[in-house]
């Protein structure tokens, strides 16, 4: 059993400045994960040669893989760092920013690019109104157990990062908003504004820029069948661009 | 209204790849083919191909517009691509980087394959192309290297571009369909290698079947 726990950790003190790389040992306590060391450095902000430093900054928030708020690159796969148990993980544990998204500081990286994403495909269910809806339409439930995984989605940023098709030459939406478009098409709610979303992932940076590496669908914590979803969606699209011209 | 100029643009080069050019890859290995029954029957086949009347127009439409759109634009989308098999190192992301390096290799190839043996008699003096010449040009083995690799990239880049062909266009989208289209995939990527080496070698009188 080891004796103690290190971790390298990449470091920025703002949006514009340049990295560095801290290490911190700490003493070993079985079943720790990569936060409650997170919190012990805050706790005790030494690092290995004993400096005083300033704490590490990060974000949590629910702590059982459901918010994605602590996603970051851990030992180089970017995972949630509430599920990443230091047991498991070989040491020195290296900690660093999830690189396809602005910095904010430390570990704490700006997601906001994919929730723009989801507003921009249209990823919601219009049903305002003033009068009574009545109790929605029935779901079948073999599109239920599907769409369930797809609504899953934290847009923690995993399959952003792992994407090599998400980076600063490309315009690339990424998987999350093309599996949503999928989940919201699929509700009986939803069709209404199914081909909206098609249109929206059919301007520049939509689906067509998927460039099939996959890799999607493995760094995604939550199991989403991104690729089937991707490529359930190239199919809507042809059919709405070819057959869909074709009915005019 | 908005831009759907990329998306139209890539639904075409990935189109383009399978259509005409893949099909046109099968015709060019089958007319190849030709080589294992001797120079007689090879030359005949060039005589009449060059023949062909207006020849230049099935070439230029079927070949060399689509062959130079979906290169010159595959270039464009492998510049937007950033490839990370250093932390991601799957068979799929390894698939991608293969995609695109067997692509830019197999057009350097083409380029220099079309202004040698097809327009080698403007651009470089070289005689009327024949069986002879041609295994004369095999039997220098930087020659014979190139084109083995030119063609298998080629062979490669066609197989699985049929692979990633089907999930673009919706064909295959669960993951049981796309697994038996990875097999098709390196199948035609074997046979097609294999087809074209056993012409290349009917050359230098070599060929296997």
């Amino acid at each position: 059993m080891p004796n103690d726990i290190r971790l390298k950790i990449k470091r920025q003190d703002s949006q514009s400045s340049t990295p560095y790389w801290q290490e911190f040992v700490l003493p070993y306590r079985p079943s720790l994960n990569v936060i409650s060391c997170l919190m012990e450095i805050q706790r005790n902000p030494v690092d290995a040669t004993g400096k005083k430093v300033a704490p590490v900054v990060w974000e949590c928030n629910c702590l059982e893989e459901v918010c994605g708020a602590c996603s970051m690159l851990i030992n180089g796969k970017a995972r949630q760092s509430c599920s990443a148990l230091i047991d498991r993980l070989e040491q020195p544990v290296v900690l660093e920013p999830l690189s396809k998204f602005p910095a904010v500081r430390d570990l704490v990286i700006d997601r906001t690019v994919m929730f723009n994403n989801l507003k921009r495909v249209k990823a919601w269910i219009n049903i305002d109104g003033t009068h009574d809806q009545g109790p929605g339409p029935r779901f079948p439930e073999k599109t239920r157990s599907w769409a369930y995984e797809l609504s899953r989605c934290m847009t923690c940023g995993c399959c952003m990062e792992s994407c090599p098709q998400v980076n600063p030459s490309s315009k690339f939406i990424g998987p999350t908003a093309i599996a949503q478009v999928r989940l919201m098409n699929a509700l009986p709610n939803g069709e209404n504004d199914a081909e909206e979303r098609l249109a929206a992932l059919m301007e520049p940076g939509g689906v067509a820029e998927c460039g099939n590496a996959q890799n999607c669908e493995r760094a995604c914590p939550k199991e989403i069948p991104l690729l089937t979803s991707i490529a359930a969606i190239n199919r809507q699209m042809v059919a709405k661009s070819i057959f869909g011209a074709l009915n005019k | 209204m908005a831009s759907y100029r990329s998306f139209v643009l890539r639904k075409l080069q990935s189109l383009a790849g399978v259509l005409p050019l893949g099909i046109f890859f099968f015709v060019h290995m089958t007319l190849n083919s030709a080589a294992a029954k001797g120079g007689g029957v090879y030359n005949t086949v060039i005589e009449v191909m060059r023949g062909f009347p207006n020849i230049w127009v099935y070439e230029w439409a079927i070949i060399f517009i689509p062959l130079i759109f979906h290169g010159v634009y595959g270039l464009v989308i492998w510049w937007t691509g950033k490839s990370n098999v250093g932390r991601y190192g799957f068979y799929r992301n390894w698939m991608y980087l293969f995609q695109r390096l067997t692509g830019i290799i197999a057009f350097l190839f083409l380029i220099y394959h079309v202004f040698v043996f097809r327009y080698g008699e403007i651009f470089f003096g070289i005689p009327e192309l024949s069986f002879d010449w041609i295994a004369g040009q095999f039997t220098n083995p930087i020659v014979f290297a190139i084109y083995l690799i030119g063609l298998f990239c080629a062979a490669f880049h066609f197989g699985n571009g049929i692979y990633t062909f089907c999930i673009t266009w919706g064909i295959t989208v669960g993951a049981k369909s796309q697994k038996v289209v990875n097999y098709l995939s390196w199948i035609i990527c074997i046979v097609f290698t294999l087809y074209g080496l056993n012409s290349m070698l009917a050359f230098l009188g070599k060929n296997i079947f």
